[in-house]
């Protein structure tokens, strides 16, 4: 079975801000997302029962990843967007308090990247930078 | 060395980080495989919400992988409804690598104790994939040599599954013979 693709949305000057977020996390919310991104890029979205959870309302291509800790984390991504079948795109790092994101109005950031990398799939998204 | 091998090896030098990753990996395992042995037995979760005598709603937040509160004992109500053994073991983190290479559904599903080869010799291993399942016919004498997970061996089964049907509609092209001859007889 072949594994899928994942990417990172890249700013227009190359800068990886889902690796930033990454970087600031603690090492047990570091793991338990490393787990998710692992399943779903040997897996995709089939065997792992409700990896992914979404579409959020009102967005209905980007999905999110549900990190359960002191800090509920909520990494923002959408299927493809360039071939839907083999590949996923994180957006944006997020958390949810109250039932809201944080940052408020990161769904529709989220989509405005995947915009972007829809027009620009070669400047606007890189390989999935893995942090440890 | 395969790229995931190397990440995991990585990341596990520190301990916070691997007890983490094996923690919610377990979750995600145990999920995934209660999911996958219900439908193995071809189950609804209201089913196996009756096997096991818990509310649907409890089957329904087991089988996310983002549930996380479950326990040993309600581990093992699933074990007795799957009619499997509930197998609790303290492992080395180096474990995990293979575990992970080899997570698929296939690996997940257990043959339950009417099927288990040690028990039941004569018993054609259930196919574990939908095709191989597919293309399972009787044999010319009309004994049984597949059969529908969750069908009792001994003439309890109550109602035809699509792969009970599609095993009927070939027996009856090769054999010309009865459906129930060529599901043993005893059906229904």
């Amino acid at each position: 079975m072949a594994e899928w693709m994942l990417y990172d949305h890249a700013h227009r000057h190359g800068a990886n801000q889902f690796k930033a977020w990454s970087q600031c996390l603690q090492k047990p919310e570091l793991a338990k997302l490393n787990v998710k991104l692992d399943m779903l890029q040997k897996h995709g979205p089939d065997l792992p029962p409700q990896l992914l959870a979404g579409p959020i309302r009102g967005h209905n291509h980007i999905y999110k990843l549900k990190i359960k800790g002191h800090v509920q984390l909520r990494p923002l991504l959408c299927k493809g967007p360039i071939r839907n079948d083999e590949e996923y795109s994180l957006l944006i790092g997020a958390i949810e308090q109250g039932g809201k994101l944080v940052p408020a109005g990161a769904a529709a950031e989220a989509e405005r990247r995947r915009q972007e990398i829809i027009a620009d799939p070669q400047q606007r998204r890189t390989l999935h930078e893995r942090v440890f | 060395m395969n790229g995931f091998s190397d990440a995991i090896k990585q990341g596990f030098r520190n301990k916070d980080y691997r007890h983490s990753y094996a923690d919610e990996f377990l979750n995600e395992t145990i999920a995934t495989q209660i999911k996958t042995l219900r439908e193995q037995h071809e189950w609804r979760q209201v089913d196996l919400a009756r096997e096991s005598g818990m509310p649907q709603s409890m089957i329904a937040r087991l089988e996310n992988v983002n549930y996380s509160s479950w326990s040993i004992n309600t581990l093992r109500k699933l074990a007795r409804a799957f009619d499997v053994r509930l197998r609790v073991t303290f492992e080395t983190f180096g474990s995990v690598i293979g575990e992970f290479e080899s997570f698929s559904r296939q690996s997940l599903q257990r043959d339950y104790f009417d099927i288990d080869p040690v028990f039941h010799p004569h018993v054609e291993p259930y196919p574990r994939l939908m095709e191989e399942r597919l293309f399972k016919t009787p044999d010319r004498f009309g004994n049984i040599i597949a059969f529908a997970p969750g069908q009792a061996l001994a003439g309890q089964k109550t109602q035809a599954s699509p792969v009970d049907m599609h095993l009927m509609s070939l027996a009856h092209r090769t054999q010309g013979g009865s459906a129930n001859a060529a599901l043993g007889g005893s059906a229904r």
